[in-house]
């Protein structure tokens, strides 16, 4: 299996993890409070 | 260069190559080397942000096609977080589980680019994901309920003389759940990819050798495009049973049943 | 190499057919959908029309662009084979394959989804629409019931002309009794004083007859002739009386 190479394990489990702790730092400070506001705001303007 | 195109493996196309690295004495010997499989999450990444970034439709509360979809995906993983993990409580989960649909679904997608590379077809990447998932769950339910924690392995209302035997089993399907959720995730993308390579390198050999075997060669075509389509609906339900499960691992975490 | 030279040279001239079978899958299956009922009826009309589908999913306008496109395409790939810059082996069946698929949703499932987004985006733009028309509406219904007030400017202007007037003569007025009462005041103070003046002038009178009597009482000449005076006039009565 040449995906077993442990050569490289540590490689691709920093970069899965330092890409993935940035997404959620991104998502979780700018972009999912943005839905958040977006269905607050459909919210209000369609039932309240 | 020739070496590689006559090599043929199903599992060539898994295989991670550097593609550039540092082999310099600096910062304690440590290899930086940008491998296929780095660089193409870091793709997923970019794009994941890209379009979390863009199809927004500038805010207008009116949204068109492109805020459409991100705004299918938020409702259905927030459907999947408010069900499996509690209504209330389980929204601080949702950043998290959104991410990492979001995250698998991309780079599963990126598998499914012809001439491009799964890195979700990788075991130890999606068993890290997973090691994570179940070890952060236990660490929480740890911190929540301290030694209580344990009762999670005593199944209700169970006679007393099948408590060892049913404890050991729980105990075990609790570690299982680490490879399991892992395994599954990989086993799925990198099945599918090495069914299409074997199945298209049957079909290359029987059109390529005569002219009625070209005519011929087009039935198995026709699985194969029917594969791939099926290969494009794993790469969205896999996403979704992976979230749903880590998110049912922490409600465990959680509740103790 | 040589082996591989031929080999690849043979799959170039195997390339070729595979082309007119991504070409015509298009083709079968607008067929099929387009027109399911008419296949029946009007058989013959389909190919035309869907080889005119074909051509108007070429870019540019005239039939010489669009044959051009084709057959520079058609050269571009030839050429791109023969010399190993695209070498067709059996990743390209995997990519002819994902290539299909992601067609099809894009065919399929694509409509579906831009209605579903449309719908999507009715429901929000009515929901706006409708908001705005409301308050179109309160806005009017408001403009109304302002409107029977529209004279309230004239009105108040007159009123305030004549309120300007009114206190103008309140003024005026109000100064001529203050210059009364002035004058009143001070002819008061004028009497008052003459009659203060009179008193004491008919005080001293009074008083130098008094000490002008009291000084003749108390001469005795005088009270001689007062004497005299009095028996003459007692005896006059008297005389008068019997007489």
């Amino acid at each position: 299996m040449p995906q077993l190479v442990p050569f490289f394990f540590v490689n691709q489990v920093v970069f899965a993890f330092a890409i993935f702790v940035m997404l959620i730092y991104v998502f979780s400070k700018y972009i999912l409070p943005r839905f958040v506001r977006l269905f607050a705001t459909r919210l209000f303007i369609s039932k309240l | 260069m020739s070496n590689f195109i006559n090599v043929i493996s199903p599992l060539d196309q898994f295989e991670v190559r550097n593609l550039l690295s540092l082999d310099a004495p600096i910062l304690g010997n440590l290899s930086l080397s940008l491998t296929n499989i780095g660089l193409y999450l870091t793709i997923a990444g970019y794009l994941v942000f890209i379009i979390g970034l863009l199809s927004s439709n500038n805010n207008k509360i009116v949204p068109n096609a492109w805020s459409i979809s991100q705004e299918s995906i938020y409702a259905t993983v927030h459907s999947i977080v408010t069900g499996q993990i509690n209504e209330k409580n389980g929204q601080v989960y949702f950043p998290f589980m959104y991410v990492l649909f979001v995250f698998i679904l991309v780079n599963n997608l990126i598998g499914m680019v012809p001439y491009s590379f799964a890195a979700t077809s990788h075991f130890i990447l999606t068993f890290s994901l997973s090691f994570t998932v179940v070890l952060g769950a236990t660490i929480l339910g740890f911190s929540k309920h301290g030694l209580k924690f344990f009762s999670l392995f005593v199944p209700a209302g169970c006679p007393l003389a099948l408590l060892p035997l049913l404890v050991m089993i729980e105990f075990i399907s609790y570690l299982a759940r680490n490879v399991s959720l892992g395994l599954r995730l990989a086993a799925n993308i990198l099945s599918g990819h090495m069914l299409l390579n074997i199945l298209s390198g049957f079909t290359y050999n029987i059109m390529t050798s005569g002219f009625l075997f070209f005519f011929l060669g087009l039935f198995p075509l026709a699985f194969i495009i029917a594969f791939s389509g099926l290969e494009l609906g794993i790469a969205f339900i896999q996403a979704q049973v992976f979230v749903v499960l880590s998110c049912s691992y922490i409600k465990d975490g959680l509740d103790l049943h | 190499m040589a082996s591989r030279l031929a080999k690849s040279a043979l799959s170039a001239a195997r390339a070729r057919p595979t082309l007119p079978i991504r070409n015509t899958l298009p083709a079968v299956t607008t067929f099929a959908t387009s027109t399911p009922r008419q296949q029946t009826g009007v058989p013959q009309k389909d190919p035309k029309s869907a080889a005119n589908s074909i051509l108007d999913a070429l870019p540019g306008n005239s039939i010489a662009s669009k044959t051009a496109i084709l057959s520079a395409g058609a050269g571009l790939s030839v050429a791109a084979i023969s010399n190993e810059l695209y070498v067709v082996n059996e990743e390209s069946i995997v990519a002819l394959s994902l290539l299909t698929i992601y067609w099809a949703v894009y065919t399929y499932a694509g409509p579906m989804y831009k209605e579903f987004a449309q719908g999507q985006h009715d429901k929000m733009k009515n929901i706006l629409n409708a908001a705005r028309e409301d308050h179109t509406s309160a806005v009017k219904a408001r403009i109304n019931s302002v409107q029977d007030l529209s004279g309230v400017i004239d009105v108040t202007k007159d009123l305030f002309a004549e309120t300007a007037q009114l206190e103008a003569q309140a003024y005026e007025m109000e100064q001529k009794a203050a210059l009364a009462s002035e004058a009143k005041s001070v002819l008061d103070s004028w009497v008052r004083y003459e009659g203060q003046v009179k008193a004491r002038q008919q005080k001293e009178l009074a008083d130098s007859i008094i000490a002008k009597i009291d000084k003749q009482l108390s001469d005795p000449k005088i009270l001689d002739q007062i004497l005299k005076q009095s028996v003459s006039d007692v005896e006059r009565i008297v005389s008068q009386k019997s007489s």
